[in-house]
């Protein structure tokens, strides 16, 4: 490993850096308020590495990490997210009156596990960076410890997610049995091979392995039938960990099994299928379960449950079309469920519970017409609205799906969209034309008063949620620089 | 300078609605001037630029003004506007109905009244995109763009139950988007596969050759958004909750541009992109167009809201330009397009007299009015001249777009053009019943109200005035859409050289099974 190969890994090095240090100045009685802006600093510095390493991609360093286009856009994409996350968390944290030494510094560390995993080109960087992920993550959600919701959030989350781990593990060594190597690209490349051997014993372990490691992603990026932890996980944790299992954890997946499956022959003709019955599933199954909710941050789990079912859709569409419509998507995904959760904390930031009953949203144009334009910006782009990025990420979806020659998968997403559409304006009328509000506008304003009312204002954010805004609405309408980034960055991925 | 006109009548009307939001705060007046302004300078610009290019358009089919340039490269889209002999009718009828909205709230909306200007003139900024837009992806783009606006502006100012309306409203009309969208994709990839470029430009798409299986479906995709939001007979259900619901500079928008910007898409793209799958479900699309006709003038009949009576009609003669765009005859077209032009007047007029009765009463319930003529003569001899104009009495606008319609239409299916004139005496019956209510009989109420302000007397005597002229002098719009539908209604034939016969022959065969599910439709 020479220098240049630690200059190349130098946005990781920073960020697992800034995270011991917080951890630190922590123990040393750093106060609340140090921490977080230490972790906006180290999130600050390892986005300004991450330009100066941009002239060394593409590079592999070791077998293991792959620097490229790619891996640098969700670094980028990934750490912004942490620093508006950091942003968030402050008032939040400040409210509940809770120290933010091991929050700040697991916010880091699952930052750093998110890197890892868009960078790994190898099962064992895979494995490695999605247990650092997955390991803070229960740390973060059971921060809160005197919240009975956010331990059994917690709870579920420790026990579904390591089993989806020791299935994924599983799946890894079988394939590791079956074609002696651990490279993505040779474990891809030899496994279709060996599946087509029937009935010799690298054929049953690559059979098997697939599986597994097919559960084991499904599981993470809770697709369904295998989502039953995520709306409870969702509505448990503190909103802006919900954010942060909603975005980073569930992009950085999605990065990963990109980079892995754009390794299988073209040729193969079981992997779109299973990916199609899943994106079908997972489409429908969110977006009906979605309609059923009264609670914010539920729907918004099952909303992103169909999201990723979107995801998948350009998936299974394949090619490069497929590919660089998933980037995208993800990266407006990104954006849009950030902006919403966002809301949703700053709204808790001063309550002791978390805002999720649909009715604390009522009146909410009146009272916060700042926020409101955030959420019904964000909603709309949920919905897949003009002109916000989600609808162009539907259109390009929709188009990698009838490039691909899917126009199945085109119409299926489509009707969900459509069930889709009529909860995202649910919020809407809540915020704005709700029918009550006129009859007890007094009464609703006696309950709401000391929840929300005087919202602790701090700078970071409004600047933060504003700049989520119009991230997307530039994508919206200007998607030009948007989509050249994401071709560039795909086409290093292929031609890795 | 003259390109930039294009861009700029849609960039007014969105300016001009940012500043009366902006300037709300420094009085709800200054708000109300600004979106005047802005929706005047609008309708000025349209129409200078109607007169001054109508010598052009006189002369030439194709479009005499453009604005283009690459927008999405990646994805072959272009930010194309373009104006014809066909849009730049729809284009001034957006900027006067525009004015008219904006004066008709006025008074009306109490609270906000910034916030309602920027929604109503982001509807007519996107309305404007729709009809000038000649890229497919960017049709769709204003096509979605112009329903968050009137959705807020049914939901938040409309009235007792708006809430249920503005949703079945979204509901109804994107769903129905989704499938455009789809289709608008699929074409442009046939396009790719054909010719090797990928493009959503309306100009280069035009003549794809598609094989019949996938035009049908593609066709389908284009028809439903466009059906949903004329509306044809069976996806009308939202119509009359959104018509009656809305405020009435909401319902001016709906009846008056929403549902033509439907007819127009026919017109333009769903008929001219897949002229074959169009002229194979002719007949069917003929008839339930005539089954609308009848249908909405019988539901109008039942009516005790008079926004709800008026919204049926609109259903009715929405019926007549699907009849006269299915049977794809120049004449029938003209026809078409008249009707949505005098029909946007006639109907926006009786939309803004129910809300000025509504203010006046605040009631909407035919039963609790009547004997206006004694109280209200001005505003009821406007709704006599208005009511007129909507049954189609000669020298209105609406006889002109009727009488061309079934005229081109007969040739075709003189059945079905029997039938429609059944759906007239229909039409008939409903307005006068109108009339025979509000306007005479005994007074219900016998609170003091005043007769029209000078506002209203200008609205209305400018929407009168306009509708005589249509009636008058139809010859100018009529010159104006004469070489764009001549063109289309040419390259379709052509397109399709095997038959041209296609489009007339077959209506025949179906008739007289219409005709007996019309008269089931209008016993009950």
């Amino acid at each position: 490993m020479s220098n240049t190969d630690l200059v190349a890994l130098l946005p990781l090095i920073v960020v697992a850096v800034m995270g011991t240090v917080v951890m630190l100045a922590g123990a040393y009685g750093a106060r609340r308020v140090t921490l977080h802006w230490l972790t906006i600093l180290g999130v600050g510095i390892a986005l300004a590495s991450i330009v100066s390493v941009r002239p060394l991609a593409p590079r592999d360093v070791t077998p293991l990490l792959r620097i490229d286009s790619y891996s640098i856009l969700f670094m980028t994409l990934l750490f912004s997210g942490t620093g508006i996350l950091a942003i968030i968390s402050h008032p939040y944290l400040r409210a509940r009156r809770c120290a933010g030494e091991a929050y700040y510094s697991l916010l880091l560390f699952a930052t750093f596990g998110m890197g890892v995993l868009v960078c790994s080109t190898h099962f064992a960087s895979l494995f490695l960076g999605l247990e650092t992920l997955t390991v803070s993550l229960y740390g973060l959600l059971a921060y809160l410890r005197t919240e009975r919701q956010s331990l059994e959030a917690a709870i579920k989350y420790l026990i579904l997610a390591a089993m989806a781990s020791g299935l994924l593990l599983f799946g890894i060594a079988l394939l590791y049995a079956a074609t002696g190597s651990l490279v993505f690209a040779n474990v891809t490349a030899l496994s279709a091979e060996a599946l087509k051997t029937a009935g010799s014993p690298e054929a049953i372990w690559a059979a098997v392995g697939v599986l597994m490691l097919i559960v084991g992603f499904a599981f993470k990026l809770a697709l369904v039938p295998f989502h039953m932890w995520s709306p409870d996980v969702y509505q448990g944790a503190p909103a802006p960990v919900t954010a942060l299992i909603a975005t980073g954890s569930k992009g950085a997946v999605v990065a990963a099994l990109l980079r892995l499956l754009s390794g299988v022959p073209a040729d193969d003709s079981l992997l779109p299928s299973v990916l199609a019955t899943l994106a079908i599933l997972t489409m429908f199954g969110g977006n009906l379960l979605a309609l059923l909710q009264t609670d914010m941050k539920r729907m918004l789990a099952y909303s992103s449950i169909a999201h990723i079912g979107y995801l998948l859709v350009a998936m299974a569409a394949g090619g490069v079309v497929g590919s660089e419509a998933v980037v995208f998507y993800l990266i407006i995904y990104v954006a849009m469920t950030l902006g919403t959760f966002g809301v949703v904390a700053v709204l808790s930031a001063k309550a002791n519970t978390d805002i999720d009953d649909f009715n604390a949203y009522r009146g909410l144009g009146r009272r916060h017409p700042g926020l409101a334009i955030v959420l019904s910006v964000m909603m709309l782009s949920l919905a897949g609205i003009p002109p916000t990025g989600g609808f162009l990420a539907k259109f390009s979806v929709l188009s990698a799906a009838i490039a691909g020659g899917r126009t199945d998968l085109a119409i299926a997403m489509v009707l969900a969209s459509a069930i889709a559409i009529f909860y995202y304006l649910r919020v809407l009328v809540v915020i704005y034309m709700d029918p009550k509000a006129a009859s007890d506008a007094s009464q609703s304003k006696a309950n709401l008063a000391s929840e929300t009312s005087p919202i602790q204002a701090t700078l970071g954010s409004p600047v933060a949620l504003t700049a989520l805004t119009l991230m997307v609405l530039a994508i919206g309408i200007f998607p030009e620089p948007w989509l050249e980034a994401v071709g560039a960055a795909v086409s290093s991925m292929i031609g890795s | 300078m003259l390109p930039v006109t294009l861009s700029a009548l849609i960039a007014v009307p969105f300016v001009g609605g940012i500043g009366a939001w902006l300037f709300e705060r420094r009085s709800p007046g200054t708000a109300r001037w600004v979106a005047l302004l802005s929706m005047a300078t609008t309708f000025c610009m349209a129409l200078w630029l109607w007169l001054t290019l109508s010598a052009t358009i006189a002369t030439t089919p194709e479009p005499v003004l453009q604005q283009r340039f690459n927008w999405i490269p990646q994805l072959g889209v272009d930010y194309h506007l373009a104006l014809d002999g066909l849009n730049v009718l729809f284009v001034v009828l957006t900027g006067f109905l525009g004015c008219v909205a904006v004066l008709t709230s006025w008074r009306e909306i109490k609270h906000s009244p910034g916030l309602h200007y920027l929604c109503l003139l982001t509807t007519l900024a996107g309305i404007m995109g729709v009809f000038l837009a000649f890229d497919l992806f960017l049709f769709y783009f204003f096509w979605e763009l112009m329903l968050v606006p009137m959705y807020f502006l049914i939901g938040v100012w409309g009235h007792e139950n708006r809430v249920r309306a503005a949703v079945k409203f979204v509901i109804f009309t994107m769903a129905s988007s989704l499938f455009l969208l789809v289709a608008i994709i699929g074409l442009s990839y046939a396009h790719a596969q054909a010719n090797g470029i990928f493009t959503t430009d309306y100009l280069t798409l035009l003549g794809t050759p598609l094989p019949f299986a996938t035009a049908r479906w593609l066709f389908f995709g284009f028809f439903v958004a466009f059906a949903v939001k004329l509306p044809l007979f069976p996806f009308h259900s939202w119509l009359p909750d959104a018509h009656t619901q809305a405020p009435t500079a909401g319902s001016i928008l709906l009846a008056g541009l929403l549902l033509k910007t439907g007819g127009y898409g026919l017109i333009r793209f769903a008929v001219p992109l897949f002229p074959e799958a169009a002229a194979a479900y002719a007949d069917p699309i003929a008839i339930i167009g005539v089954i609308g006709i009848i249908y909405g003038a019988v539901l109008a009949y039942g009516q005790t809201d008079i926004k709800r009576l008026i919204a049926y009609t609109s259903v009715s003669h929405m019926g007549f330009v699907v009849l006269g765009v299915s049977t794809w005859r120049l004449m029938a077209l003209q026809g078409a397009v008249f009707q949505m032009l005098a029909h946007g007047l006639a109907t926006g007029a009786l939309f803004a007299i129910a809300g000025m009765i509504h203010e006046r009463f605040h009631t909407r319930a035919l039963d609790k009015l009547g004997g206006l003529w004694s109280k209200l003569p001005r505003l009821s001899a406007f709704t006599l001249v208005f009511v007129l104009a909507s049954v189609g009495v000669p020298g209105m606008g609406n006889f002109i777009g009727e009488l061309l319609t079934l005229l081109g239409s007969f040739p075709a299916s003189p059945s079905l053009v029997v039938v429609a004139v059944a759906g007239i005496v229909l039409g008939l019956v409903v307005m006068l019943e109108l009339v025979q209510q509000v306007l005479k009989g005994p007074a219900y109420s016998q609170a003091r109200v005043i007769d029209l302000r000078p506002r209203e007397l200008i609205v209305l005597g400018a929407l009168a005035f306009l509708v005589l002229v249509l009636g008058l002098f139809p010859q100018p719009a009529l010159k104006s859409t004469r070489l764009p539908l001549d063109q289309l209604v040419i390259r379709d034939v052509t397109f399709n050289p095997a038959d041209p016969e296609i489009l007339r022959g077959r209506t025949r065969t179906a008739t007289t099974r219409t005709t007996a599910s019309a008269k089931q439709e209008s016993r009950p």
